[in-house]
């Protein structure tokens, strides 16, 4: 489906006509996963691909059936999720890439999974091509990874929080629920693919919970951007 | 429901050739990630999956069919939805940690 439709279904979904935002709204948009706009499965499926609304076709999939997560309806603001048992769930796509400076999105609760970190997205091949949204369990806290770690200054806890991720070396920042940290979580470009739900390389850091949206954007987004941004996280996901 | 499996390294390979040959399309267990000790070496390994009742029964009736095999498989069920934490409580229960690692 072309980006223009897309955004079409999106507003309709939304149930607020021509004006609601979409996230195809910004330009740069390079990634959307968006559990709402999963089509053909059913409460409880395994999901083998998640589409890229977007636009670009990077749709990320799983062809172990072992390995998939479960698409669950009705979890968050009666919205569905994509959901990584923390065992052994992932999915990915091998030809993304992004450089920095970049932002991405998501909308996410870590309910298990790794005893030390949980990884959201990390990209297929190993340092320096590697961005990361982790979840350090010992700190409840949301961290980045771009060859160095940080993390928001803030706490989470197991609940669902939007996520914004400013890539941009030492001028970094995430915001977690509308609260943002500067940080420098280095400046290594993402390439060679796109993991969601596991650390690259086999058998690491597994994240156990719910990913409702993932997006990923080039650029640093303007601070309008950025609340627009926020304003429609919070809005589709009751935040 | 998921299905959850922990065994042990001697019927890896051996779950991992029955998983394919019940249509898994890959390996189910890869590296062994846990251990008594939550550390290296790895002795065991774990996969979850969300079995159809069909293949339910048809792991029933292979691990019926090979008790030596069994007796090194645990294989409980649990509810993704209401039992996130099912996989860790069941890795206490058998005496076995997540190995950690340090950061990649």
């Amino acid at each position: 489906m072309n980006p223009f439709r897309r955004r079409i279904q999106t507003a309709m979904q939304q149930g607020g006509g021509a004006a609601a935002f979409s996230p195809l709204d910004i330009s740069g948009l390079q990634l959307w996963l968006d559990a709402s706009q999963i089509v053909g499965l059913n409460d409880g499926d395994p999901v083998a691909t998640w589409s890229d609304a977007s636009g670009n076709g990077y749709a990320v999939t799983q062809g172990t059936a072992s390995a998939r997560p479960t698409y669950k309806t009705g979890v968050v603001n009666s919205k569905p999720v994509v959901r990584f048992d923390g065992v052994d769930d992932w999915l990915d796509n091998g030809t993304f890439a992004v450089n920095q400076p970049c932002t991405w999105f998501c909308v996410a609760k870590r309910t298990g999974g790794h005893p030390s970190y949980g990884f959201v997205f990390d990209s297929v091949g190993a340092d320096p091509t590697r961005q990361a949204l982790i979840y350090t369990v010992g700190s409840t806290k949301w961290t980045l990874y771009a060859g160095s770690l940080v993390d928001e200054s803030g706490t989470t806890g197991a609940v669902f929080k939007s996520i914004q991720a400013v890539f941009n070396g030492a001028s970094s920042k995430i915001i977690v629920g509308g609260t943002e940290t500067t940080v420098n979580p280095g400046s290594q470009n993402l390439a060679n693919g796109v993991r969601i739900g596991q650390v690259a390389g086999a058998g690491g850091f597994v994240f156990g919970g719910d990913v409702a949206e993932l997006g990923c954007y080039t650029g640093v987004l303007s601070a309008g951007n950025l609340a627009l941004l926020q304003g429609y996280l919070n809005s589709k996901y009751g935040l | 429901m998921h299905s959850l499996f922990i065994l042990a390294a001697e019927v890896r390979d051996w779950f991992n050739q029955q998983a394919e040959a019940l249509g898994n399309n890959g390996v189910a267990i890869g590296a062994l990630t846990l251990s008594a000790s939550g550390n290296e070496p790895g002795t065991h390994g774990w996969c979850a999956v969300q079995l159809s009742p069909e293949k339910e029964q048809e792991v029933a009736n292979l691990l019926a069919a090979n008790p030596d095999k069994a007796a090194l498989i645990d294989w409980s069920k649990y509810d993704l939805a209401t039992q996130p934490g099912f996989p860790q409580q069941r890795l206490a229960v058998r005496g076995l940690k997540v190995i950690q690692k340090p950061f990649p």
